[in-house]
């Protein structure tokens, strides 16, 4: 029973068998979910809002809606964790573009995204570890303007016009930065997603020879 | 004729980024495309390591304390109308998944359709028996819910025990036949994976079992419940894969 394929298998349950239980009405399964996953989308929220209280008020309709709407998820579409981050995104971008939002934004005069300290990496399993040097290693890949044209769509919630708007850009080269440098992205990160392609030992070695 | 690729679009069908006009011709090319699917879902798992790369943040302390007050009005709400012996065995939701419902459906007939050997593990004629596990706990009976595991072509089951763990009663759908001089044995699994064995059982022709279990006492440090196809009279030890498992849970 705790043979299941997942990457968090070494943890605990898998996460498949916490949401059917969650599904059937086990608050104990979604506290363990919340355990496995509150970080990571209270993470996402506030970077995305910047906003200490607002992204506690989205990491709390993330799992409550993780909590009404378990049989909304589908496995074949991928991972819990995307799942939750897809929802956390999506409601944080909502809040984001909300006037209370905008005018909470005024009040403090900046983004507050001090609220977001390093934690202690002990805690982390090692492949977490691998997966993160590996994430930031591809980003620091990308040329600037990539990086911060995919930032801007997926943490600011921004359409492809809005970014050229706000950065002055011809909406033909956002498009293409988007493109280019997701395919990067894609390439360098695919031993993590596919871990057969290529061990995520290989990955940072080729990584770090890339950019070394 | 064969339709273009989409390719330059997926990234950004990915990111949430098309008009709603160009994503659905996008998404209908990919629903029958597989190449651009396995592209698409690429993408998708790229953009899910993103956040791996962001100074991580604590959740705050209270964030728990509000989702779980949040579950227990919502539960206390959706509670009305379950009252029935049967609504509590499946947990009182008011949705259930359609495996349970099987499972639901199967439990309904092979509650009226005793076989003989069923009737004689229940000593009597009816559900009493089960309902008696809810009533001896004041509707604090732990509930595990079995599922199989991927591959294996059962449904599920659930595990009622008193809230001491004394005694249990199990129901089981969808179980494949098994071959002559096989028979089904269930396991109680501790945390180190070590498992003690309980009761052997057989399936109807139509794959459904519902009887009592020896829960093996003391109960305490039990974590899971499984499933497995063993020579008849049962093993010591398994020799075949989980059919079905479960988790158990403190209530």
């Amino acid at each position: 029973m705790r043979d299941h394929d997942t990457r968090h298998s070494e943890a605990g349950p898998p996460d498949e068998m916490l949401l059917i239980d969650v599904r059937h009405g086990s608050e104990s399964a979604l506290r363990s979910l919340y355990e496995r996953y509150a970080a990571l989308v209270f993470t996402v929220a506030l970077r995305i809002v910047g906003d200490r209280d607002l992204a506690q008020e989205v990491l709390q309709d993330v799992f409550f809606r993780c909590w009404e709407r378990a049989e909304t998820f589908r496995s074949e579409r991928g991972q819990l964790r995307g799942w939750l981050i897809g929802i956390a995104r999506n409601r944080a971008v909502d809040v984001l573009r909300s006037s209370q939002h905008q005018a909470r934004l005024r009040e403090q005069g900046s983004w507050a995204l001090d609220g977001a300290r390093e934690r202690s990496s002990e805690a982390d399993p090692l492949d977490r570890l691998a997966l993160r040097q590996a994430v930031r290693t591809a980003l620091d890949a990308l040329p600037m303007v990539q990086r911060q044209t995919i930032e801007l769509a997926y943490y600011g919630g921004m359409t492809q016009s809005e970014i050229a708007e706000a950065t002055a850009t011809p909406l033909g080269t956002v498009k293409t930065r988007i493109r280019d440098g997701m395919q990067r992205l894609r390439s360098l990160l695919r031993p993590m997603v596919d871990p057969e392609h290529e061990s995520p030992g290989d990955v940072v070695d080729e990584m770090g020879q890339l950019h070394g | 004729m064969v339709e273009a690729h989409e390719r330059e679009h997926l990234s950004e069908l990915a990111l949430g980024l098309l008009e709603d006009a160009e994503r659905v011709r996008v998404e209908a090319h990919v629903r029958g495309c597989p190449s651009c699917a396995a592209e698409l879902s690429a993408y998708r798992d790229t953009i899910e390591m993103l956040p791996e790369a962001l100074p991580s943040a604590q959740a705050p302390e209270a964030a728990w304390k509000a989702i779980s007050a949040r579950v227990r009005k919502r539960e206390r709400r959706g509670r009305a109308g379950a009252g029935s012996w049967l609504g509590r065995f499946f947990g009182g939701r008011a949705l259930l998944q359609p495996a349970l419902l099987v499972v639901l459906v199967a439990t309904v007939i092979g509650l009226i359709g005793w076989n003989a050997s069923l009737q004689a593990r229940l000593s009597g004629n009816d559900d009493s028996a089960l309902y008696h596990l809810f009533d001896k706990s004041g509707g604090r009976a732990t509930v595990v819910t079995l599922v199989a595991k991927p591959g294996a072509s059962a449904v599920g089951g659930r595990l009622v025990m008193t809230q001491d763990r004394a005694e249990g009663g199990l129901v089981v759908g969808g179980m494949p036949a098994l071959p002559a001089g096989q028979s089904y044995e269930i396991w109680f699994v501790r945390a180190d994976q070590s498992r003690v064995p309980a009761n052997t059982f057989a399936v109807d022709p139509q794959g459904q079992a519902v009887f009592l279990v020896d829960v093996p006492q003391p109960a305490d440090g039990f974590d899971g419940v499984a499933i497995t196809a063993e020579p008849s009279g049962g093993s010591p030890t398994p020799t075949g894969p989980d059919v079905l498992a479960g988790l158990i849970y403190q209530n």
